[in-house]
């Protein structure tokens, strides 16, 4: 086999593992039948029965607002710790740092949540406080969106030249200006590259949600997770379809973003 | 009054244990041309970096038409840098760059419009306002970073390695803008560089840094005729080198060099001792084909023709060779495997103690 | 910048982490000592009387009972099949991708990356119809005569196994590409100029020097993998106990917390060592994902 042809089986094998499954979910959501592996004709009867689902609308409701609450927090935490990390040399505990946000990142989701719900038990009973619910999870899920928020802020705080601050800094510009004019343009486009990585995990994380949620909170992960349990559902394949095409819309407005943004200016 | 004197004096400069900077002194005259020339790692960056205010030096002070320049944040000195890497603002536009420094002044309106404008024109970029820095090509990237630090009209500009990004062409043709903006601005212009030919075609005063210490000051003529130790002279130019003894002191030096015999040079202040151990450098091109002072049978070994001019290497005696250049007027002076006789005056002649 | 602002940057961060990292893994640590009482919370205090009331048991109870060790040792077995399975699948892509003309190479990069866009749990969830005895693989292979029964892959082993390599490849992709990228193409072609085939080429020089995005690869795909719950609560069914899986159950259904946060002690040691290792060869990763 040439080198060439077998590039391309390598990338069609590749991919189609990768998109095959996906591809599935959207066909099958347009199944008229109720069993959700055999095609029995056209239909969107399973998105109209979708939005009727209270309980799930509201879960996406409660979902949706926690992600974007959780993804903000985690950017302005996360963008502050990677600054610290590439920009103010050595500080005492810098290594504590950088390793904790390292150990959020790689340790699986069952030790990090079941950490997570002791401590809100602890200060729950220490103090009356946090309780259990959404407040919990948005803790939770900040705690893992800012060690990413952290890493790519710091990744793109190494890649850019030091000296476009200094020379700002020469130029006239007061430390707070620098950040302002120089350093926050430059970063915005990983600020918001982060906060959409930490919006997703929220959005998509059941495990955390799990643990540290009391009674009150059910986020839609939650919902789906324990439907999928119990099997297939058509419904979800419509809800699965309908989250394939934001995150696609998503995808394809922040290319179209940033493409302007470079011939615009 | 020009402005623009800039006075060092003890500067010394540490990170951990190195010592990058040794008590080190200069004066720089209002309106001047400067170059710091030094290889890397003599410290000639770290002046720099001191200068503009990103760093501080651990003893001694700078003074700036008098004022202490201690403790001044980089933001607040009348001083400014055109960056190696230019460090244009990449998502400004070439007009945004230039009006930085003006802005922070509180600059505004029309009359911002009117100075980037100005200072466009000065640079010879007028019509690439509206550009993004990765739009323009390397040459109009490093005449933005210029304009952008002459429009806050420092009375110090400092020259980071400004032609290392160029290629070769196109740095004849800055070379020559740098010195007509010099000259039209009456600016203190500070030039770093590794490079000795930039350093002398371009300022009016060199110093030379070797190792966190002055090696020398002084006009590029002084620096290349009259250069103050060995290290200078090996530093600037071609040499040739030998070793030899002081034999006689008088109105003449006499210097007995092993296996070539006397070569006589003209007296120094430093008088050496009959009998002490000197270093003699000759340049290539004070060497003369045919008789005179110092004259010696030689044989050509081999000539490198060099267009302008050909460069020979030629043996005087069991291995004692020298180099020697001459302009191609009428064709190469003589041909490999010639013998030839060649001279120089003991005036060209540099003496080292050693 | 002044001392107190370096100090405001910092502080606010670590004091978040200190709340909800620090405290969290202190806490695990005291109440795999402590035992389960049935209250709120359900664990005794270290502490009582002044006296401390901690103890081993936990740890104890690891190790008599064989359902522990055995779902350790099937998580690492899992976690390293599918590290496995993710090379050999990751390693090819990465390669074409390199080797792909320079404008498709980001389009090409971004298709790698976009699954992460959906659901995790959706995508998941798509392999239970796809492998399940009646799912939409084994009526697929049914009705073009290739099997005769249904195709019984889930729930089951083998369907955890697909379904974390589904799901952690994109990790195993980018690295390697991330690797590969970075090699001197001048140096294969100094290794023809020097007599050696494509084969040898790729032994020689671009496997070796590609090797470190391998092994970030590897322990991005390894950690993770090894602590997973939902692949094989979803697709494995009751005959594959993974300690992720298990930890929960001694959480969610016998409401054991000591015993979980001990399994959790146990995890957290297991996996110290390639975290540690992982930490050192994340950023150049973050830099290829940007």
């Amino acid at each position: 086999m040439s080198p060439r042809s077998f590039r391309l089986v390598a990338l069609g094998f590749g991919f189609a593992f990768l998109y095959g499954p996906i591809l599935w979910i959207v066909v099958f959501s347009f199944n008229e039948g109720r069993l959700v592996t055999l095609w029995s004709g056209f239909s969107t009867r399973w998105y109209a029965e979708l939005l009727r689902n209270r309980r799930l609308v509201d879960a996406a409701g409660l979902s949706l607002t926690i992600a974007a609450v959780s993804a903000s927090l985690a950017t302005a935490l996360g963008a502050l710790a990677g600054f610290a990390l590439a920009r103010l040399g050595r500080f005492s505990g810098r290594g504590l740092l950088a390793g904790a946000l390292g150990a959020v990142l790689t340790l699986p989701e069952v030790i990090l949540g079941l950490a997570l719900l002791l401590a809100f038990v602890s200060l729950d009973s220490w103090l009356g406080w946090p309780g259990r619910g959404a407040r919990t999870i948005v803790a939770a899920h900040a705690t893992l969106g800012m060690a990413y928020v952290a890493l790519v802020v710091r990744a793109r705080l190494a890649d850019f030249d030091r000296s476009l601050e200094e020379a700002a800094l020469d130029l006239g510009a007061a430390p707070l200006q620098v950040f302002m004019t120089v350093t926050l343009p430059l970063i915005l486009p990983a600020l918001g590259g982060g906060w959409l990585i930490a919006f997703m995990l929220s959005l998509d994380d059941v495990v955390l949600a799990s643990f540290v949620s009391g009674p009150g909170a059910t986020t839609l992960p939650m919902i789906v997770f324990s439907s999928a349990r119990l099997g297939l559902n058509p419904q979800i394949n419509a809800l699965a379809t309908i989250m394939v095409g934001i995150g696609a819309l998503a995808v394809l407005a922040g290319v179209w973003l940033v493409h302007r943004m470079e011939r615009g200016r | 009054m020009k402005l623009g004197a800039l006075s060092v004096e003890g500067i010394t400069k540490r990170f951990g244990t190195t010592v990058v900077l040794d008590d080190l002194s200069l004066s720089i005259a209002a309106g001047g041309f400067f170059a710091l020339l030094g290889a890397s790692g003599s410290g000639k960056t770290t002046l720099l970096r001191l200068l503009a205010g990103f760093e501080s030096p651990d003893a001694g002070r700078m003074l700036l038409d008098g004022a202490d320049l201690a403790g001044v944040p980089p933001y607040e000195r009348p001083v400014n840098l055109v960056f190696q890497s230019y460090a244009l603002f990449p998502h400004m536009t070439v007009a945004a760059n230039i009006g930085f420094g003006l802005r922070r002044e509180g600059m505004a309106g029309e009359e911002l419009r009117r100075r980037v404008g100005e200072m466009l024109a000065l640079v010879r970029l007028d019509g690439l306002a509206e550009r993004k820095p990765r739009e323009i090509s390397g040459g109009q990237a490093q005449r933005v970073a210029l304009a952008r630090a002459l429009a806050k009209r420092p009375k110090l500009l400092l020259l980071d390695e400004p032609m290392a990004a160029l290629d070769r062409g196109l740095r004849e043709h800055t070379r020559g803008e740098l010195k007509r903006l010099h000259r039209e601005l009456g600016t203190t212009f500070v030039l770093v560089t590794h490079d000795q030919e930039e350093a002398l075609a371009l300022a009016d005063r060199v110093a030379l840094l070797d190792a966190g210490r002055l090696a020398q000051a002084g006009s590029p003529e002084d620096l290349y005729e009259r250069p103050a130790s060995l290290a200078v002279a090996r530093f600037i130019g071609q040499l040739n080198l030998m070793e030899g003894r002081v034999v006689g002191a008088g109105d003449a030096l006499t210097i007995e060099v092993p296996r070539l015999g006397a070569v006589r040079a003209r007296p120094v202040a430093s008088f050496p001792a009959v009998g002490a151990a000197v270093a003699i450098g000759l340049r290539p091109e004070k060497i003369d084909f045919g008789a005179g002072d110092n004259a010696h049978p030689a044989m050509v070994a081999e000539v490198t023709y060099l267009g302008g001019q050909s460069v020979y290497r030629l043996r005087l005696a069991e291995g004692v060779e020298i180099r020697a250049s001459r302009p191609n007027r009428d064709g190469p002076a003589a041909r490999a495997g010639e013998r030839v006789t060649i001279s120089w005056p003991s005036a060209a002649v540099l003496v080292f103690p050693t | 910048m002044n001392r107190m602002m370096r100090r405001l940057l910092v502080a606010l961060p670590a004091a978040w982490l200190v709340l909800f990292f620090g405290l969290p893994f202190a806490l695990i640590l005291q109440v795999s000592l402590s035992r389960a009482v049935i209250g709120q919370p359900p664990f005794t205090p270290l502490f009582a009387g002044g006296a401390f009331q901690g103890g081993l048991g936990n740890f104890a109870l690891l190790l008599e009972d064989d359902l522990y060790l055995e779902a350790i040792l099937a998580s690492l077995g899992l976690a390293a099949g599918a590290t496995g399975a993710c090379i050999l699948l990751g390693y090819p892509m990465a390669w074409a991708i390199a080797g792909a003309p320079r404008r498709w190479r980001a389009p090409l990069l971004a298709l790698v990356a976009l699954p992460f866009v959906t659901s995790f749990l959706i995508r998941v969830y798509a392999w239970i119809g796809l492998l399940r005895p009646t799912g939409s693989l084994s009526v697929l292979l049914q009705s073009l005569g290739l099997i005769d029964g249904p195709l019984a892959l889930m729930p089951g082993t083998f369907a955890v196994a697909i379904g974390m390599t589904y799901t952690y490849l994109p990790f195993m992709v980018l690295p390697i590409y991330a690797s590969l990228e970075k090699i001197d193409p001048t140096l294969a072609s100094a290794a023809a100029d020097l007599g050696a085939r494509p084969g040898r080429i790729f032994w020689s020089v671009t496997l070796p020097l590609s090797a470190p995005g391998v092994l970030a690869g590897s322990l991005f795909v390894f950690v993770p993998a090894v602590g997973e719950f939902v692949v094989p609560e979803l697709l494995g069914g009751p005959g594959t106990p993974m300690i992720g899986k298990v930890i929960w159950q001694e959480f969610f259904n016998n409401r054991d917390w000591p015993l979980a946060a001990a399994l959790a002690v146990v995890l957290l040691v297991l996996l110290a060592g390639p975290i540690a290792l992982a930490q050192r060869s994340q950023a150049p990763t973050a830099r290829g994902l940007g």
